[in-house]
C-alpha cells in the first residue's frame, strides 16, 4: 500500500546550521506515528515542512517530501489545494489557534466553503454535526460565538472539530494537548485518535510526552538534534528502548519515590475555612456578580512537609495557593502562619510574613526581569529589610546560582538562559532568604521531560536539605507521585480529596481523583 | 450602548472642568494684559481701566472663572476681546477649515498606509519592506512647513496648478475649496501615512506570526484571504487607536500647515489669540479642544468591538 506521507532525507536549515538532518520516515494510511523529542530536536520543524509552512527563518535544505506517493514542492499550488482536505494540523496554542475577530462558525466553515461544493445549509449542518461529535453541547448556538468565550480545551475541541471537518487524509497534531491539562488533555486526545480513526486519517502525533506515545501512537521516531535516534512500534520501544537518549527519555518519567515520616509537628501555615471571591463583569449600575474561587477551604501544612495541591483547570488550586501567601485579596476565613493570625496584616507585618513565604511561578519567561542580571535577580529579596550590603548579597547569590547548578552564570540575563536554567534562578530566588514555605506553582509545568525531572530532583534535594514546607500546587499527577507526602485534590473550589501520597494515588475515594489519575500519564506498565 | 455613551461623556466632565480651570488660571499667569495689548504702549492708564472694566478683567480672578464657567455651562463662550465676535460662532467655523483638511488627510493616509503595512510585513526583510520603512521613517521625519512651502513652490507657483493664498468655503464654491485644501491635505497625509505605516507593519508582523494565521494557512486559504480576513481585523485594532490618537490632535490645530497655506483654521485662530491675550478665545478653543479628544476616543472605543470582539464597549 502506498505510504500516506514518505519523508526522505529531509534536511531543515536555519541560518547556517541543520535543524533537521537526514530524517526519513513513512507513514501507512490509517497509521499514527509519534515524532518524539525535546525542544529543538526538530520535531515541529518536520511537521510544519510536510504541510509546507516552515516559519521564516527556516527552510528547507534538501530531501524529499510525498504525500500518497506524489511529490510536494513547497510553495506550490497542489500543496495549497492538499491542505485542508488533504493534510489537516492541530496547534499546540488553543488561546492563539483561533482568530480572536472572527466567530468561531465563520471559521470552521471556511474551509467547506474552499474545497467542497457544499452549499451555507450544508455547511453550516456539517459544522453543527462536527461540534456535537467533539463534545460541544448547544451547537448552533455557539456557532455564533467567539474564540474567547471558550475555555482552552473548549478551543482545542473546536480546532479539532473544524481540521477533522474536512476529513484530511493525514492529521499533524503538534503538541495537540501541552498547553491543557491532564483531565482535558486526556479527553482531547481520546477525541482525535477517535476521530482519526473513524476517518481512516493517519496521525502525525509531535509530542515531547512518552506518556502520550505509549497510549496514542503505533509507532514512535524519537528524534534529537534534528536525527532519528530510534524508531518502532511504540510499546516495545518504550519497554526496551535500545538507544541511551531514548532511555533517558523514558527515565525521565516520574517514578515514585519511598515514602516519608513528618515528624509530628503544629502546623506552619493554616488556612481556616478560607475563601477568595473575584467579581465577574458587573453590569452598569448593577452590583458585579461575585465568582468563588476558593470556597471554604481548610487546608494545613507542616514544618518540612510537602503537600501536593491537584486539581483541573478552574479548580481554584493556583487561586488558593496565592492566596496562602496573601497575593490575592482573601474574603472569608482566616489564615494563620506559625500559630499567628496574618489574614489582616498589612505593612511591616505583612511583609514579614511574605519574606518568610516564597513562590516559583510557572512560567519562566514572564516571571524573571529580562532587565536584570540573573545575580540581581537572585539577591533582591535580601535587600529588605535591614539592607545587606551589596558585595554580600552578591556573594550570597552565586554561592545560591553555585547550588542550584547555575555557577558562573551570574552575569548573565534571564534570555541568555533555557528554560530549565530560568526555573533554577526562580528556584534560587525562592530560597536565597531561607524561606519556612515556598509555594511552586506549576513550577515544572512548562519544562521538557528530561529538564523537569532535573529541576524537580533540585526541588526536591532543596527541600529535604533545607527542610521548608512546599505547597505544590500542580495538575499533573506524575509529578504529584515524584515529590509529594500529602495530595490535596480540588476541584470547583473546593478540597475533595485528602490524604497521604500512596493512599491518595492507590485508593482513591473520590470520583474526581479517580478521573484524574486515569488521565495521568504516568510511567508505562506503572499505570494505574 | 447608549447608556455607556452617556456614562462615558459624564465621566468626561470632571476632565473638560479641569481643562477649562487650568487654561483659565494658567492664561492669567502669562504676563501682558489684554488691555495693554490691544491698546498698545501708548494707552493712559485711564484708556486701560476703562478697557478692563469692560470686559469684566477688574474683577478678581476667581468671580471672573465662576462667570466664565457659568456662562460656557449655557453656551456662551462671550465674545473675543479683539474683534468682538461671539467666540462658539467663530470656533465652529474655523473648525469647518481645519476638520475638511483633517479628515481628508488622515482618510487618505489610512488607504494609503495599512494596504502598504500589511504588505510589508507579509513580505518582511524583502526589499520593498525595506523600501517601505525607509519611506515612512523619511516621511515621518519631514517637517511639515518644509513639505508644505516646497508644495507651494512646486504646484502653485511653478505649475500653477492651485491657488497660493486663500480659502473660499464647501458650501462657497466646492471646487474652488478643493483647489485650496489639495496642498495642505496632501502635506498632512504624507506625514500621517509615514506613520502609520511603521504601526501597520509591526502589528501585522506581530499577528502573522500567530498561530490562528498558520492554522488559516493549514487550511488551504489562500494568501491574499489570509491577510484580508485573517490578518487585517487583528492587525487594525492597534492601528486604530493610533488614528485616534492622530485625529484627536490634529483636529485640535495644525497651526503650522494653517499658517504657510493661509487658512483660516482653528490652529491659527488659537496662536492669533495666545498673541493678543484674547482671553475668551484662547478659553473656548482649549475646551474644545479637550471636547474633540472626549469624543474621537470615545468613537475609537466604540469602534474597537468591531475589529477585537474580546473588548465589548459598554
Amino acid at each position: 500500500m502506498t505510504p500516506v506521507l514518505e519523508v526522505d532525507r529531509l534536511s531543515i536549515a536555519a541560518g547556517g546550521r541543520r535543524v533537521v538532518d537526514g530524517l526519513s520516515f513513512r507513514i501507512a494510511p490509517g497509521e499514527a506515528l509519534a515524532l518524539v523529542g525535546e525542544s529543538g530536536s526538530g520535531k515541529s520543524a518536520t511537521a510544519r515542512a510536510v504541510i509546507g509552512l516552515l516559519p521564516p527563518g527556516l527552510a528547507p535544505d534538501g530531501g524529499t517530501i510525498r504525500f500518497g506517493g506524489a511529490p510536494l514542492e513547497a510553495g506550490s499550488a497542489t500543496l495549497r489545494k492538499l491542505r485542508g482536505p488533504g493534510i489537516g494540523m492541530v496547534f499546540q496554542e488553543p488561546m492563539t489557534s483561533l482568530n480572536p475577530a472572527h466567530r468561531i462558525g465563520a471559521q470552521m466553515e471556511e474551509g467547506l466553503a474552499l474545497h467542497t461544493r457544499l452549499n451555507r445549509a450544508e455547511r453550516r449542518e456539517a459544522c453543527i454535526a462536527m461540534l456535537e461529535r467533539v463534545g460541544i453541547t448547544d451547537a448552533s448556538r455557539r456557532l455564533e460565538a467567539y474564540p474567547h468565550e471558550f475555555s482552552g480545551g473548549m478551543r482545542q475541541r473546536i480546532m479539532l472539530a473544524s481540521v477533522m471537518l474536512l476529513k484530511p487524509r493525514l492529521l499533524i497534531a503538534d503538541e495537540p494537548t501541552t498547553a491543557l491539562d491532564s483531565l482535558t488533555q486526556a479527553e482531547v486526545m481520546d477525541l482525535m485518535s477517535g476521530l482519526a480513526r473513524e476517518q481512516g486519517t493517519a496521525l502525525l502525533l509531535i509530542t515531547h510526552d512518552l506518556g502520550l506515545v505509549a497510549r496514542y501512537a503505533d509507532r514512535a521516531l524519537v528524534m534529537q538534534h534534528g536525527r532519528a535516534v530510534e524508531e518502532g512500534p511504540a510499546a516495545p520501544l518504550l519497554d526496551n528502548p535500545r538507544e541511551a537518549y531514548t532511555r533517558a527519555l523514558v527515565d525521565a518519567l516520574p517514578r515514585r519515590g519511598p515514602a516519608r515520616e513528618v515528624p509530628p509537628a503544629p502546623p506552619l501555615i493554616e488556612a481556616r475555612n478560607l475563601s477568595v471571591t473575584y467579581p465577574k463583569r458587573g453590569a452598569l449600575f448593577r452590583r458585579a456578580e461575585m465568582f468563588q474561587a476558593v470556597d471554604g477551604v481548610s487546608l494545613s501544612i507542616h514544618p518540612g512537609e510537602v503537600v501536593a495541591l491537584v486539581g483541573g483547570s478552574g479548580s481554584g488550586k493556583t487561586t488558593l495557593g496565592r492566596a496562602m501567601l496573601r497575593l490575592v485579596p482573601v474574603s472569608g476565613g482566616q489564615l494563620l502562619f506559625q500559630g499567628a493570625d496574618v489574614t489582616a496584616r498589612t505593612g511591616p507585618a505583612l511583609l514579614d510574613f511574605r519574606l518568610a513565604c516564597q513562590i516559583v511561578f510557572q512560567d519562566p519567561y514572564s516571571s524573571l526581569d529580562p532587565r536584570m542580571r540573573v545575580r540581581d535577580i537572585v539577591a533582591e529579596p535580601l535587600r529588605l529589610p535591614g539592607g545587606m550590603a551589596l558585595d554580600e548579597r552578591h556573594r550570597r547569590a552565586e554561592a545560591l546560582l553555585e547550588e542550584v547548578g547555575l555557577g558562573g552564570l551570574g552575569a548573565r540575563f534571564p534570555h541568555a538562559l533555557s528554560g530549565g536554567q530560568r526555573q533554577r534562578v526562580a528556584i534560587a530566588r525562592a530560597l536565597v532568604r531561607d524561606p519556612a514555605l515556598v509555594v511552586a506553582d506549576e513550577a515544572v509545568s512548562a519544562l521538557d521531560a528530561t529538564v523537569r525531572k532535573q529541576v524537580l530532583g533540585l526541588l526536591r534535594e532543596q527541600q529535604r536539605r533545607r527542610g521548608f514546607a512546599c505547597l505544590f500546587v500542580t495538575h499533573d499527577l506524575g509529578v504529584v507521585e515524584e515529590i509529594a507526602d500529602r495530595i490535596v485534590v480540588m476541584q470547583h473550589g473546593r478540597i475533595v480529596e485528602e490524604g497521604p501520597r500512596d493512599v491518595v494515588l492507590d485508593a482513591p475515594r473520590h470520583d474526581y481523583t479517580r478521573a484524574l489519575l486515569a488521565a495521568a500519564l504516568r510511567r508505562p506498565g506503572a499505570a494505574a | 450602548m447608549l447608556a455607556y455613551v452617556l456614562k462615558r461623556l459624564l465621566v468626561a466632565l470632571p476632565t473638560l472642568v479641569l481643562v477649562a480651570a487650568s487654561v483659565f488660571f494658567l492664561m492669567r499667569l502669562i504676563p501682558g494684559d489684554p488691555a495693554t495689548v490691544i491698546l498698545g504702549d501708548a494707552a493712559t492708564p485711564e484708556a486701560v481701566a476703562d478697557l478692563r472694566l469692560a470686559y469684566g478683567l477688574d474683577r478678581p480672578v476667581l468671580v471672573q472663572f465662576a462667570l466664565w464657567i457659568e456662562r460656557a455651562l449655557a453656551g456662551d463662550l462671550g465674545r473675543s476681546i479683539t474683534s468682538g465676535e461671539a467666540v462658539g460662532p467663530l470656533i465652529l467655523q474655523r473648525f469647518q477649515v481645519t476638520a475638511a483638511i483633517v479628515f481628508a488627510s488622515v482618510g487618505i493616509a489610512v488607504l494609503l498606509a495599512v494596504p502598504l503595512g500589511m504588505l510589508a510585513a507579509w513580505k518582511q526583510n524583502s526589499w520593498g519592506d525595506v523600501a517601505a520603512v525607509a519611506s515612512a521613517t523619511f516621511l515621518l521625519s519631514i517637517p511639515s512647513f518644509w513639505l508644505g512651502l516646497i508644495f507651494l513652490l512646486v504646484f502653485g507657483l511653478w505649475l500653477g496648478w492651485v491657488p497660493v493664498v486663500g480659502y473660499v468655503t464647501f458650501a462657497e464654491d466646492f471646487w474652488g475649496a478643493l483647489h485650496y485644501i489639495a496642498l495642505p491635505v496632501a502635506t498632512l497625509a504624507l506625514i500621517e501615512t509615514g506613520v502609520l505605516i511603521r504601526m501597520a507593519r509591526a502589528s501585522t508582523v506581530e499577528v502573522l506570526r500567530l498561530d490562528y494565521i498558520a492554522h488559516a494557512r493549514a487550511k488551504g486559504v489562500p494568501e491574499w484571504r489570509v491577510l484580508a480576513r485573517h490578518a487585517f481585523p487583528n492587525a487594525f485594532a492597534p492601528t486604530l487607536t493610533l488614528i485616534g490618537l492622530i485625529m484627536g490632535s490634529l483636529l485640535g490645530g495644525i497651526a503650522v500647515i494653517e499658517t504657510v497655506f493661509t487658512l483660516p483654521g482653528l490652529g491659527r485662530l488659537l496662536v492669533e489669540a495666545i498673541f493678543a491675550r484674547d482671553y475668551p478665545v484662547i478659553q473656548g478653543v482649549m475646551l474644545f479642544i479637550a471636547v474633540i479628544y472626549v469624543v474621537v476616543n470615545l468613537i475609537v472605543d466604540l469602534l474597537y468591538p468591531v475589529f477585537d470582539p474580546r473588548v465589548t464597549a459598554g
